[in-house]
């Protein structure tokens, strides 16, 4: 059930194709990362973590689009 | 549409470890999107759950249009300038130009996605290089000489500050030494 809806969510992100993966000037992922939120990130290329996402925001100027959730 | 939401930095909040950052922006339930603007002020209502594509499109599309951009930092403009100038360098096969390019975007040193396209354009052009260099040299020592010149002369103008430009410009010079002036 969980994991419908959670697809659910990123396919509504993720169908539009809509992040170009070379857009984010800083490393976005780590394997671990990867591992943990792949489910949650689909393709797109998420910054995980408020701190490390604000540091981009500041280096490229585009504002943040958060995206809170947890594994459970 | 598209364009719309490539304006923004996908940022993952973990919700178990970033309680502090949940409870600022007032996050109660799990998926949650929100957009900020570029200090990281909410903008307008969270997204809550799953929600069809046209409403989520909808909602970031108004975002997009209300939400202004923050000034890029000097480096990210220098990064974006060259990663330009490095695509458009190896579309039209411009090995000085693309390897100018790459040297500016390992100058900002910035781990990442362009860094990355840059290192391994990088790569590519030098082994590309040292094979030509590699078959100049062949060419030369059997009787490929004006072949290998001129191939030498293209590397050395190309590969102008690497050591395949440097071994090419000393190769030639082996190949064509300079003249004698005239005697007066």
């Amino acid at each position: 059930m969980r994991k419908s809806w959670l697809l659910a969510v990123v396919l509504s992100i993720g169908t539009l194709g809509v992040l170009d993966a070379t857009a984010a000037a800083a490393d976005t992922v780590s394997p671990a990362e990867r591992e943990k939120w792949g489910e949650h990130m689909g393709d797109l290329p998420f910054i995980v973590g408020y701190a490390k996402g604000m540091k981009e925001v500041e280096f490229t100027g585009r504002p943040p689009m958060y995206f809170f959730t947890t594994t459970w | 549409m598209i364009k719309a939401l490539s304006g923004f930095t996908p940022i993952l909040v973990d919700g178990d470890t970033e309680k502090d950052i949940t409870k600022k922006y007032g996050v109660s339930g799990y998926p949650n999107t929100l957009f900020g603007d570029a200090k990281g002020e909410a903008f307008g209502q969270p997204i809550v759950g799953a929600i069809p594509v046209s409403q989520f499109l909808q909602k970031a599309q108004d975002a997009a249009k209300k939400i202004k951009p923050g000034k890029p930092s000097k480096d990210y403009a220098t990064l974006t300038a060259a990663k330009t100038e490095l695509d458009a360098a190896l579309a039209k096969k411009k090995v000085a130009d693309a390897l100018a390019a790459a040297a500016k975007i390992e100058k900002v040193n910035r781990p990442g996605a362009i860094l990355d396209a840059a290192l391994e354009a990088k790569k590519q052009l030098l082994e590309d290089g040292q094979k030509r260099l590699d078959a100049a040299k062949t060419a030369a020592a059997g009787d490929g000489k004006d072949a290998a010149v001129k191939e030498l002369k293209k590397l050395a103008a190309e590969y102008k500050g690497t050591d395949i430009g440097t071994e090419a410009a000393k190769l030639l010079k082996e190949l064509e030494p300079p003249k004698d002036p005239a005697p007066k």
